[in-house]
């Protein structure tokens, strides 16, 4: 995969798990309490358990994307 | 500037952004959320993202190489040609400017494990601000 089709990608990923968490969980809670409450365990660990994996999927992400936009830039550089 | 010193600038920098990444969307979005849905979980996951910060910090002071006195020696020369001063107070002048720099630094550290730490316990955070204090009194009271 070429260092573009990389970034797009991830800036992708990015930017649909921020949205989700924005719009659904901070400007609709009802949807996201719906989502929770359709899940066939205790809320408050699959609440905790969503959260954490798009946390780490913001952060995974971030940090790729990062890296991609550095290793693009020493290109143009060199 | 040698190469050396560009390139531990560039580490310095790439650890930065990288616990910048972090703190920016755990503190706005993920921690709130994370408050909001599993209370009960929040100050175990401020424990990770205390943990993977400071990571990311220690990494970013063991690659800085001699960015500090290069900052400071530069900011003494402003201050020096802003305020019109004899080369001769050049020495306590760049102490003053070492400690207001280093004074600067740990405030903001500080505001950057704030809002985790008060998470895990609000008692935490008053305690890392008064030894953040301590620190700082000790520094600005040293006398080398």
């Amino acid at each position: 995969m070429s260092t573009r089709s990389r970034v797009i990608v991830l800036s992708t990923v990015l930017a649909v798990d921020l949205l989700f968490f924005i719009i659904v969980g901070q400007y609709y809670p009802e949807y996201f309490t719906a989502i929770l409450d359709w899940l066939p365990y205790g809320n408050e660990v699959e609440a905790a358990v969503i959260i954490l994996s798009g946390l780490l999927v913001a952060i995974i992400s971030g940090i790729l994307l990062f890296r991609g936009l550095i290793g693009r830039l020493r290109e143009v550089l060199d | 500037m040698s190469e050396k010193f560009v390139e531990s600038n560039q580490r310095l920098a790439a650890n930065l952004a990288l616990g910048l990444i972090l703190w920016v969307f755990s503190v706005f979005l993920f921690h709130p959320l994370m408050v909001t849905y599993a209370p009960d979980w929040a100050g175990f996951i401020s424990v990770l993202l205390v943990v993977s910060l400071s990571y990311y910090l220690v990494k970013a002071k063991m690659s800085s190489g001699p960015i500090f006195e290069y900052v400071s020696n530069k900011l003494t020369v402003l201050w020096m040609d802003w305020r019109k001063l004899n080369a001769e107070e050049r020495q306590t002048n760049s102490k003053k400017v070492e400690k207001a720099l280093k004074t600067g630094i740990l405030l903001l550290v500080y505001l950057l494990y704030r809002p985790l730490l008060s998470l895990i316990n609000p008692a935490l955070a008053g305690l890392t601000f008064v030894l953040v204090l301590v620190y700082l009194l000790k520094i600005m009271l040293e006398q080398k």
